[in-house]
């Protein structure tokens, strides 16, 4: 499949990302650091309690899908990855609702995005995630205007959600089965036209309509990944504004290497630079990406105690060991910097055959039978036009395989990974 | 007996913000670098700045926050991790504090050498050491959809020992003075006439999760004038009358002191007895 501009060859990619998991995890085809990133996974999994990582003792779901995301990256660790998987299955409404705490009702977007995207990236079943529909759920939450939106009572707190629920949105629902044009063109309005992404899309419907909109290196990187994975389910527009938004991206890098947030966190950091260094690699950004992977690469511990560990910045780095106030923190940054080390994107993490019924199954339009709130217009489905299938089945035949893959996995593996590659 | 003088003791401690007894710290600067000086901005809230004293070792921000005396309520989901409300504000009407509180209306955490500037927390309330003689600040920030966060409004640096600090302000916790007298500093807090959803008008680093500021992000115009005198409580949020800040306090200092005695008086007739 031919890919216009900077963006590099994506289904030889996700080929040969394919067939090579058909032995080992997804070794990343882009510049990386494959065994910095390994090294990095396998101490985050020292980090877990049980299947989860916490904050301070409270269980932090929405670290705990970051570290899924980190584990299948990189393939370092097949029976934490598992286990991670299995305990964010567990513990689905504890993430994505007050029910815990004795407030019915209640739903956050981009928690239920972000285990979407989690659902998707793997041998998971997005209808079917410890129970839940995800992918349903997640389409409920889309309003009119494309957005996905908390369900949560002005008393609560009201509706929160932001750019990076919307990512996950366009990129859960692009690997599931097909996102609806709509969500992703309310993640392209979050662009503006300088090519970066805001945070906080309250201000004005579009970000070139907010004077002086912060523009965000996270925010970016995730949407430009995003966006990529809607692509290459034959969403319009949306390949255009990644590239822009990776040209962007290319722009704010630092000298050495490095990036930077916005506001606070502008200071060079592992964490925009592990989310900018992913998404230079989705986007083609061979010799940029390498040098975030570097960079990321430079503040990595490679001693005992903590080797692997990532440090958030120069500082703490320097600050040598880590102790009990500190670790937090590590644990946070290696999470995220390691995306940069492994060079998969997040269109591409877990990039198993995706649980389907086999070549012929026609790409679902619409596929959650209860989104009434959900736009019913343009789905783009992969499988269709030119866009090399990411996944592509109807969520209840899904159901039903992943029922199947549980089961009888390595003949399933083969015949899926032939179906991916051209 | 006991448990009703401690839980009345308590209702007090809440209502004060200065309260001298019961309260962990000591109000003002810390006198030198054996501590860590914790600054407290109310801005929207209303009840301007305090500035107390957490004594010795402070492990981490919210060991210094409550070592300095404030009330720390953090959220359902985070526990004190996430802090929600400093000595009650803001309130339940406003901030449910179930989960992590909206970029529009927060705490932002600050910390400074002494004599240094305000710099933007990276690191959670659990995740930070203050070293010693340093200063921790908390600002609440407030913004339409995505606000602009500004550090306290009070220069992080201990008084010269022996200057005498100048005019106006009071180096006890005691009660101020008559409403309407602000600080002798330039505008400290909040602007005066800032409507209190657009936020504030300067702003220097911007909001927590980076966010777009609606706010044209000029100058910080508030925070640009020297060190403001107040010590403990000072610049009431409303210009002129909007609260009786200082009578309250007034009325809280009593009510404290008269928990404190109560206590002291149950303790007393409790104690030969009674666990």
């Amino acid at each position: 499949m031919p890919v216009p501009g900077l963006l590099r060859p994506w289904g030889t990619v996700v080929a040969a990302v394919a067939l090579a998991a058909a032995v080992a995890p997804p070794a990343a085809a882009a510049p990386s650091r494959p065994d910095a990133g390994r090294a990095a996974a396998a101490w985050l999994a020292t980090q877990l309690d049980g299947g989860h990582l916490t904050n301070f003792g409270v269980p932090d779901w929405g670290l705990t899908a970051d570290a899924y995301f980190a584990l299948a990256a990189t393939g370092a660790d097949p029976a934490a990855t598992a286990r991670v998987r299995a305990e964010l299955a567990a513990h689905v409404r504890s993430y994505t609702t007050y029910d815990d705490w004795g407030f019915p009702g209640v739903r956050i977007a981009g928690a239920t995005a972000k285990l979407l995207a989690v659902a998707a990236s793997g041998d998971a079943d997005p209808a079917d995630f410890g129970g839940v529909d995800l992918r349903a759920e997640t389409l409920e939450l889309v309003d009119g205007t494309g957005r996905v939106r908390d369900r949560i009572p002005a008393e609560l707190g009201g509706d929160q959600s932001n750019t990076f629920a919307q990512s996950f949105a366009v990129l859960g629902l692009a690997r599931s089965g097909g996102v609806p044009q709509p969500v992703v063109d309310f993640l392209v309005d979050q662009q503006c036209a300088a090519g970066g992404f805001r945070l906080m899309p309250d201000a004005s419907p579009t970000c070139d309509g907010q004077a002086g909109a912060t523009l965000d290196t996270d925010s970016t990187a995730m949407a430009v990944q995003a966006l990529l994975a809607a692509a290459d389910a034959g969403a319009d527009g949306a390949r255009a504004a990644a590239e822009k938004g990776a040209a962007w991206l290319a722009d704010r890098q630092d000298a050495g290497g490095g990036f930077g947030g916005s506001g606070p966190t502008s200071g060079l950091n592992t964490n925009s630079a592990g989310l900018a260094g992913q998404a230079l690699a989705a986007a083609g950004y061979d010799e940029a990406a390498d040098r975030a992977a570097a960079w990321v690469a430079g503040l990595q511990r490679t001693a005992a105690p903590d080797a692997g560990a990532i440090a958030y910045d120069p500082a703490g780095f320097a600050a040598g060991t880590i102790d009990d106030v500190s670790r937090d923190q590590w644990r946070r940054a290696t999470a995220q910097a390691l995306l940069a080390l492994a060079g998969v994107p997040f269109g591409e993490i877990g990039a198993t055959p995706p649980p389907t019924a086999g070549p012929t199954t026609p790409p679902s339009p619409a596929a959650s039978p209860t989104a009434s709130a959900a736009p019913t217009t343009g789905v783009a489905a992969p499988g269709g036009g030119g866009g090399l299938p990411i996944t592509g089945a109807p969520a209840a035949v899904l159901a039903g395989v992943a029922a199947a893959l549980v089961g009888g996995g390595a003949v399933l593996v083969v015949a899926g990974r032939r179906r991916r590659a051209p | 007996m006991r448990r009703l003088a401690v839980v009345l003791v308590a209702a007090a401690a809440t209502l004060v913000v200065a309260a001298p007894p019961a309260r962990a710290g000591s109000a003002g600067y810390c006198p030198d670098a054996r501590g860590v000086t914790v600054v407290v901005d109310y801005g929207a809230l209303g009840g301007g700045t305090v500035v107390r004293c957490a004594p010795g070792n402070q492990p981490t921000g919210l060991a210094a926050l409550e070592n300095a005396g404030f009330t720390v309520t953090g959220t359902v989901r985070w526990g004190k991790g996430f802090v929600c409300r400093i000595d009650g504000k803001p309130g339940v009407d406003a901030e449910p504090c179930v989960d992590t509180p909206p970029a529009s209306a927060y705490w932002s955490y600050w910390h400074a050498p002494n004599g240094g500037s305000w710099t933007y927390s990276s690191l959670g309330v659990r995740n930070r050491k203050p070293p010693a003689g340093s200063f921790e600040g908390w600002s609440f920030a407030t913004g339409s959809s995505a606000s602009a966060a500004r550090p306290p409004g009070v220069a992080p640096k201990r008084p010269e020992t022996a200057k005498p600090a100048p005019s106006r302000s009071s180096a006890r916790p005691q009660p101020p003075r008559p409403a309407g007298e602000r600080s002798t500093g330039p505008a400290v807090a909040t602007p005066p006439a800032a409507p209190r959803t657009t936020g504030p008008t300067s702003a220097p680093p911007p909001t927590r999760p980076p966010a777009a500021a609606p706010v044209p992000s000029t100058t910080a115009a508030a925070t640009a004038g020297g060190t403001p005198s107040m010590v403990d409580v000072a610049a009431p949020s409303a210009p002129g009358g909007g609260t009786p800040w200082p009578a309250l306090l007034g009325l809280g200092l009593a009510a404290a002191l008269g928990g404190a005695a109560l206590l002291t008086a149950r303790r007393r007739r409790a104690d030969p007895g009674t666990g």
